[in-house]
């Protein structure tokens, strides 16, 4: 098995003044978590993009598997990736059904392999049977995550991109996705890049975090390393602004 | 041996141009004023007498219009006035006879006939009581009247022996001068809209009106002798026909035109009555009258409009989806295909109906490039506005799902374009059934004929005949596509939810 999934080799991407990527070098091995964390605008999810082709870098190259990842090769490339945002990313014009199976028809997979694998990850991330043909507006954003997330495993790709998976979601049903989606990862044993704000999500999820600002790597590391050895005094900061329950309750008394 | 190949040749070719003579069908045109009308209708029955088949585009929009129409060959004659030839057509070379004008045509193919008999020239005319009781008998008597307003046809605004050069010549002080139809500056002058007009000397109104006419003092006005202009192939292609309405020089005097004029203006007989009415009593040529009834008429007037309307909004569904998709996926190009389109829509009707003539010729073709062009803005920019409307995260997601291009514009981006795409091929459909009522002036028939015939001869009931259909249509047009959204704009756009 090769060790180095993804690539990255002074990939640098500025959008008008903004330095969204300033010359990043990242090597992402097969299998695990690794997550993207930071404050808004540090280039995570502009780095998710990129390494997907979604985005063509200004300078630098992105290679997964060895294949260089180009605008032109991204149609067959990203059949390899499975992809979610924090709305879902659903079309709006399909039922969940439809937009689940949409790849695997336009790829003319045999109908009865396609209803298979959908019973299998409808059983898998718990969606309710009925909803599937209901259209993304008659969802619940919990149940419309729980569809982007069918979506993107329908062609058993090898990593999945997860750009906030979890960010436009009330409180209980984040908890209750977050626990599941660990659990569903762990089964998969997939190669899994995320991007989130949160650093309990990031150490809940990740085995291997990188903290990025201002399109830079600043620090990368497991949970442990960067609240237990942070390089420069804002991965502290940035660790430390996550205000726990137990921090609250002090404060209080 | 090549000799005999060439004499064979030369008899096919006699052949062949002696059968296309045989088959050969006449087509007239006429001017959108009566007098026009019913002298084309006389050239009609005269052909019909020689046996010919005959085309007559009736009140075909403009001097302009007839004469590029001529040049195309796409009508053989029609009655033109030597005025109008000398002091508009050939306006640049200042011909002062006939016989420089003949000699004029002559060099473009083309011939004329002597004066058919009357001189219809442009006078100034005044509703009688107010003339009377501001004591203006000639022209230069309006110059003591400076705050009198004048409304001239939009022809006679713009000709150079028209309003400018009168103005000067008889030094007219008057500035409250507007450009109007010629046949609702009648009713403008009885409503006391305006103080005076132009108007044709034969024309019935005159005499209905209790119109003035004041004196050209200055002899202002040139000859407007009556003549018939046809191409000049014709004396070989179909002498009968030349013959035949060379029987009308000379023959047509001026109460007789005006009575012609009556008859249709005042009496409401059709043109082609009146005309035939004036062969019978004066050659003894009896003429077939073939009356359509209303309905004939207005089934005929659907299906011309219908027509036009389908064809090039069909058309414009064919070039402006993909302009439209074009110009969303290549901002460089989109820019430019906007543009273009935009300044296209900026073209005044009449003026692009004009244009198409050299190009298409007269009648149905000419029409529905036009409309086909107007069609295209609406639709293009829709398609550009619907597709570049797509949330960025929806546009990702489908590449990021690895469908191909063409699989995202076929299953995502045009789906969910297409309420917006709907909205704007209804916007054409709409503008398109209106503006299909002006391919009349070029010959193109529709619900525009009845309303050109009713402005012309006064005839309210006439003018609705054409304008309720259309409105009714454009309604129609309009409901079938709201109609079509339900199918066509997929459900999940559709639901409102909260």
């Amino acid at each position: 098995m090769l060790t180095n999934m993804i690539t990255l080799n002074h990939v640098s991407k500025t959008y008008g003044t903004l330095k969204a990527l300033n010359d990043i070098n990242l090597v992402v091995s097969t299998g695990g978590t690794t997550v993207f964390i930071g404050p808004s605008g540090c280039g995570k999810s502009t780095l998710l993009r990129v390494t997907m082709g979604l985005v063509p870098p200004d300078r630098g190259s992105v290679f997964y598997k060895g294949q260089l990842v180009s605008k032109d090769s991204t149609e067959e490339l990203c059949r390899n990736f499975g992809y979610v945002t924090q709305g879902g990313g659903l079309f709006p014009h399909l039922t969940a059904r439809d937009n689940i199976t949409l790849m695997s028809r336009f790829l003319r997979r045999r109908e009865s392999l396609i209803s298979e694998r959908l019973e299998e990850l409808v059983e898998l991330t718990r969606l309710p049977r009925n909803v599937l043909d209901n259209y993304p507006v008659q969802l619940s954003g919990g149940q419309r995550q729980r569809v982007a997330i069918i979506r993107s495993l329908m062609l058993d790709p090898e990593v999945l991109m997860l750009d906030e998976p979890f960010g436009s979601l009330d409180p209980i049903v984040r908890h209750q996705l977050q626990t599941e989606l660990r659990e569903i990862f762990r089964q998969l044993s997939k190669t899994v890049l995320m991007v989130t704000h949160d650093i309990g999500e990031a150490g809940y999820f990740g085995d291997d975090i990188i903290l990025l600002r201002e399109g830079s790597i600043i620090q990368r590391g497991t949970i442990e390393d960067l609240v237990g050895n942070p390089t420069e005094p804002f991965v502290d900061k940035f660790v430390s602004a996550q205000r726990t329950l137990v921090d609250v309750l002090e404060r209080k008394t | 041996m090549t000799s005999i190949y060439l004499k064979m040749a030369s008899v096919l070719v006699t052949f062949v141009v002696a059968t296309a003579v045989t088959a050969q069908e006449v087509r007239v045109g006429s001017k959108a004023f009566t007098e026009s009308v019913i002298l084309g209708e006389m050239i009609a029955h005269l052909a019909r007498d020689q046996g010919v088949s005959v085309e007559h585009h009736r009140q075909l929009g403009g001097t302009r219009v007839l004469w590029d129409a001529l040049l195309a060959g796409e009508i053989d004659v029609y009655p033109e006035y030597t005025g109008t030839l000398s002091k508009e057509i050939f306006s640049h070379k200042s011909l002062s006879s006939e016989m420089q004008i003949r000699e004029e045509l002559r060099g473009m193919g083309l011939e004329m006939t002597r004066s058919i008999g009357f001189n219809n020239t442009y006078a100034i005319g005044m509703l009688e009581d107010r003339a009377s009781s501001l004591g203006v008998v000639k022209i230069s008597d309006l110059r003591g009247f400076s705050e009198l307003s004048f409304g001239f046809g939009n022809e006679f605004m713009e000709r150079s022996d028209g309003w400018p050069s009168l103005r000067e010549h008889y030094q007219l002080p008057q500035t409250d001068v507007v450009g109007l139809d010629h046949d609702l500056a009648y009713r403008g002058l009885k409503a006391g809209d305006i103080d005076a007009m132009d108007v044709y000397t034969t024309d019935a109104a005159i005499t209905f009106y209790g119109l003035r006419i004041l004196e050209d003092d200055r002899d202002y006005f040139p000859v407007y002798n009556a003549v018939l202009v046809y191409r000049a192939d014709w004396s070989v292609t179909a002498p009968g026909v030349v013959m035949a309405i060379k029987k009308l020089e000379g023959n047509i005097p001026e109460q007789e035109m005006v009575r012609m004029n009556s008859r249709v203006k005042l009496e409401g007989a059709s043109e082609s009555e009146s005309a035939a009415e004036f062969l019978f009593k004066n050659f003894g040529i009896s003429s077939n009258q073939q009356q359509r009834s209303w309905w004939e008429n207005f089934f005929k007037n659907t299906y011309e409009h219908l027509k036009l309307v389908a064809i090039s909004l069909s058309a414009a569904l064919f070039v402006a989806l993909p302009l439209g998709i074009i110009s969303a996926r290549r901002r460089n190009i989109g820019q430019v295909i906007l543009s273009v389109v935009g300044i296209i829509q900026t073209i005044p009707s009449l003026a692009l109906f004009v244009f198409m003539i050299p190009l298409v010729g007269i009648g149905g073709p000419p029409a529905m490039l036009a409309l086909f062009l107007y069609s295209l803005l609406p639709i293009v920019r829709n398609t550009h506005a619907g597709l570049t409307g797509i949330p960025t995260d929806i546009v990702e997601a489908g590449r990021a799902i690895g469908l191909s291009s063409s699989a995202r514009l076929r299953l995502i981006e045009i789906p969910m374009a297409s309420g917006t795409i709907l909205a704007g091929i209804k916007t054409a459909a709409v503008i398109n059934v209106g503006t299909a009522t002006l391919g009349a002036l070029i010959g193109a028939g529709g619900y525009g004929q009845p309303i050109l015939t009713g402005i012309r001869l006064d005839n309210i009931g006439l003018i609705l005949s054409g304008a309720i259909p259309a409105a009714a249509l454009a309604l129609l047009v309009q409901g079938v596509f709201e109609l079509a959204e339900r199918f066509i704009v997929p459900k999940g756009l559709r639901i409102k939810t909260g």
